[in-house]
C-alpha cells in the first residue's frame, strides 16, 4: 500500500464484525490531504461503519486505523481531530446557532475571545452570519445543515467526516448543496470523507469514490476510471447504467479480444486481450450513452440487431430499449439532435459502438442486458 | 328527530361532567371553606361564623407547624436522593442495553403495585431486625427514597424516551469528555424531565402516610400529627394549612402548564413564518 506523508488518514487492513456478521471486511486505503473522498454503496455496505471507525465511535476488530501518521485505533472520538457532520444534524436543540459552533472549541478550552471572531469566520463561510442568535429550530433543512458543517469546520479537523449529508433534504436544495459542499471544501482545503448510497452525488463531488458491497471495497479510483473500466460486475450496474452481454473469450486478435455472446453473434473488444484468457465467462459491459442507433449492421463486427420496444424522447437524449433475438434488452441513449434513422417502435433495427466503447468484465450477470440503479432514469421511464 | 337527540345527549353530557366534578371538588371546596370558620370547641367540623383570624395566625398550632416543616425537610431530603438515583436509572435503562435491564424494570413497578401497607410494615420488621439504626428521620427518608425512586425513574424515562442520542456522539465528536457531554447536552435536555418527577416525588412524600406511619418512631410528619391530633381536636389551622399545601401545588402546575403552552406556541409562530417565507 503507498502510504506517503500526505496521507491524513490510512486504513490498515481494517474489520468489524458483530458476532457472525462481518460488517467491514479487511478495508485498506488511504485518504489524502484537501482530498474530496467518497464511500459508496448500497444500505448495509459497511460505508457508515468504516466511517464511525474513522470517527472513533467504533473500534476495528482487526488492523489499524491512522490519523496523521498516528494509530488512533483506541483513542475515544473526543480525543481524535475528525468531525462528523451527521446525517439528521444532531445540532443541540437548546443552543443558538453561535453555541452550537462555539461548542467544539469551548470543549477545547479556547480563549473567548477567539472563539468569537473563529465562529463568526466559519459562519461567514456557510453564509449564516445573520443567523448566529437563532435556534436550530427557526432553521431551515439546508440552512441547518450548513450549521452543521460549520459546527464540524470551526474545529479545523485534520478530516471532516459526512454521514449521507444530503439525504434528508429535497432534490432542489441537494443540488445546491452539492456545489455549495464542493466550494467549502475548496476554501478550508480540508478532507472531506463522504458516505452516500446515491451514485449521481459520488460521481459529480468526489476526487475519488470507493465503491463498497457487502463489507468488501469493490474498488476505489477517480470517477472516470469507475464509471469506464469498472472493476467487477455490481460496481458497472451501481454507478451508471449499463448493458451487460454476457459471453465467453473465443480469440485474442493481437491485443483485442473477440467475445461469443450468449446472445447468438460475437463481438470485438479493443485492448482487452491480455486480461481475460481464451474460454472465460465474461460479460461485455456497454454503457448506454455509447450506443448508437443505426439502420445498417457495423462491418466491424461491433453491431447487434433487435427489434425497438420502447422509445422515449427525454429533450437532450432519446431513450430506446432494443430487444435482441433472445430476449435481452439494451438500452440505448442517444443523442437527439443528431439525425436518427426514422424507426418505429416495433421495427428492427441495429445498436452500434465505436471500437473502443465495449469493456470486459469477469464473470456472468444475474440479469443479462440493461442493469440500472440511477433512481431519476427509472422515474423518468414511468 | 335526530337532531333533538343529540341534543338532549349534550345536555345530559354536561350535567354528568358537572356532577363528576362536584364529585371530586366538593371535599377540596370544604377544606378551604371551613379555613375560614370560627369553631366552637376542639372541633371544626360545622359551620359557625366567617373570620380571618385562622389567616391571620395560621402557625398558631406548634406542634402541627412543626410537623409540617419536618414534613417538608424530609421531603426535600428525599427527593434529592430519590431524583438523583431515579434520573440515573432512567438514563441508563434507555440509553444503554445491558444484560438485567428487564429485571431493573420489573424493580421499578413492583413499589408501585404492592400495597403500601406491605411496603411499609416490610420496611419496618426489616428496620426492626437490626439494632445500628432508630427509626425516626432516617428510617423516613429512606423508605420515602424507596417508592420515590420509582416514580422517578419512570417519569424521566418517559419524558426522555424520544431523546436523540446521536446529540451525545456528536458532543463527543466536538471533543467534549462524556462528563462535559452529560453536563452540557444531556443534562440540560432531560432537565425539564427530571424537573416534573422531582415534583411528583416531592408531593408523594408530603403526602405519604402509611409507609411513614410504620418507619416514623418518634418523629410527627403533617399527615401523621393531622391523624394523630384528629381524635381530640381538629383545629382550624389544619385547614388552612392545607389551603396553603393546595394553593401552591396549583400554582406550581399552572406555570409548567402556562410555560409549557408559551413554548408551544412560539414553536407553532416559528412554523408559520417558515410557511409565509416558503409561498414568497
Amino acid at each position: 500500500m503507498g502510504e506517503s506523508v500526505s496521507d491524513v488518514i490510512v486504513l490498515d487492513h481494517v474489520s468489524k464484525r458483530y458476532g457472525d456478521f462481518v460488517a467491514v471486511h479487511d478495508a485498506n486505503f488511504s485518504i489524502a490531504t484537501g482530498e474530496f473522498f467518497a464511500m459508496l454503496g448500497p444500505s448495509g455496505c459497511g460505508k457508515t461503519t468504516t466511517l464511525k471507525m474513522i470517527a472513533g465511535f467504533e473500534q476495528p476488530t482487526a488492523g489499524r486505523v491512522m490519523l496523521d501518521g498516528i494509530d488512533v485505533s483506541d483513542v475515544p472520538p473526543y480525543k481524535r481531530n475528525v468531525n462528523t457532520v451527521f446525517q439528521q444534524y444532531a445540532l443541540f436543540p437548546h443552543m443558538s446557532v453561535f453555541d452550537n459552533v462555539a461548542f467544539g472549541p469551548r470543549s477545547k478550552k479556547v480563549d473567548e475571545s477567539k472563539i468569537k471572531t473563529s465562529v463568526m469566520e466559519m459562519l461567514e463561510i456557510v453564509r449564516l452570519n445573520d443567523f448566529a442568535q437563532r435556534k436550530p429550530s427557526q432553521l431551515s433543512g439546508g440552512q441547518q445543515q450548513r450549521v452543521a458543517l460549520a459546527r464540524a469546520l470551526v474545529n479545523y479537523p485534520s478530516a471532516l467526516l459526512l454521514d449521507e449529508p444530503l439525504a434528508a433534504l429535497d432534490l432542489k436544495l441537494r443540488e445546491a448543496m452539492q456545489i455549495e459542499l464542493k466550494r467549502i471544501q475548496r476554501e478550508v482545503g480540508i478532507s472531506f470523507i463522504f458516505v452516500t448510497h446515491d451514485q449521481g452525488e459520488a460521481l459529480t463531488m468526489s476526487d475519488r469514490i470507493a465503491v463498497m458491497s457487502q463489507g468488501h471495497v469493490e474498488q476505489i479510483g477517480t470517477p472516470q476510471e469507475i464509471y469506464r473500466s469498472p472493476a467487477s460486475l455490481f460496481v458497472a450496474g451501481f454507478i451508471g447504467s449499463a448493458n451487460l452481454l454476457p459471453g465467453t473469450v473465443q480469440s485474442h486478435d493481437g491485443a483485442d479480444a473477440v467475445v461469443a455472446l450468449k446472445a447468438g453473434s460475437a463481438i470485438r473488444v479493443a485492448g482487452q486481450a491480455s486480461a481475460h484468457a481464451i474460454g472465460a465467462h465474461v460479460s461485455v459491459m456497454l454503457r448506454p450513452e455509447r450506443l448508437r442507433p443505426s439502420e445498417q449492421a457495423d462491418a466491424n463486427g461491433q453491431s447487434l440487431q433487435g427489434t425497438l420496444t420502447d422509445l422515449v424522447f427525454q429533450g437532450a437524449t432519446a431513450r430506446m430499449i432494443v430487444r435482441l433475438a433472445d430476449g435481452t434488452e439494451l438500452t440505448c441513449l442517444a443523442d437527439s439532435s443528431a439525425r436518427m434513422p426514422q424507426i418505429a417502435v416495433g421495427a428492427t433495427m441495429n445498436v452500434s459502438w465505436g471500437a473502443d466503447c465495449g469493456y470486459i468484465l469477469a464473470g456472468w450477470p444475474e440479469k443479462a442486458g440493461s442493469n440500472t440503479t440511477d433512481i431519476d432514469h427509472i422515474e423518468s421511464t414511468l | 328527530m335526530m337532531r333533538k337527540r343529540t341534543k338532549y345527549g349534550r345536555y345530559a353530557l354536561n350535567v354528568f361532567a358537572g356532577l363528576g366534578l362536584v364529585y371530586l371538588f366538593a371535599p377540596i371546596f370544604f377544606i378551604v371553606a371551613f379555613s375560614f370558620n370560627k369553631p366552637k370547641g376542639n372541633f371544626n367540623i360545622a359551620w359557625q361564623s366567617f373570620t380571618f383570624d385562622n389567616w391571620l395566625h395560621p402557625f398558631a398550632e406548634e406542634s402541627l407547624t412543626r410537623a409540617l416543616w419536618k414534613s417538608i425537610e424530609i421531603a426535600a431530603v428525599s427527593t434529592f436522593i430519590a431524583t438523583i438515583l431515579g434520573s440515573l436509572i432512567a438514563v441508563a435503562l434507555s440509553r444503554y442495553k445491558f444484560r438485567g435491564s428487564g429485571g431493573i424494570n420489573l424493580f421499578l413497578v413492583l413499589p408501585l403495585t404492592t400495597p403500601e401497607i406491605v411496603l411499609g410494615s416490610s420496611l419496618a420488621t426489616l428496620f426492626l431486625g437490626q439494632n445500628f439504626i432508630d427509626f425516626g428521620m432516617t428510617t423516613i427518608i429512606i423508605a420515602h427514597v424507596m417508592f420515590q425512586v420509582s416514580f422517578v425513574a419512570l417519569t424521566v424515562r418517559a419524558r426522555i424516551r424520544g431523546f436523540d442520542w446521536t446529540l451525545e456522539q456528536a458532543a463527543q465528536d466536538l471533543g467534549a469528555s462524556p462528563l462535559r457531554t452529560f453536563m452540557k447536552v444531556t443534562f440540560p435536555l432531560i432537565l425539564p424531565g427530571i424537573l416534573a418527577a422531582g415534583l411528583l416525588a416531592f408531593a408523594l412524600s408530603i403526602d405519604d402516610f402509611i409507609i411513614t406511619f410504620f418507619n416514623s418512631g418518634p418523629v410527627q410528619t403533617f399527615p401523621l400529627q393531622i391523624y394523630g391530633a384528629s381524635r381530640v381536636r381538629i383545629p382550624p389551622q389544619i385547614n388552612v394549612l392545607a389551603s396553603m399545601i393546595l394553593f401552591l401545588s396549583v400554582a406550581i402546575l399552572m406555570t409548567a402548564t402556562i410555560a409549557g403552552m408559551r413554548k408551544s406556541a412560539e414553536k407553532q409562530a416559528t412554523a408559520k413564518k417558515f410557511k409565509l417565507l416558503h409561498r414568497k
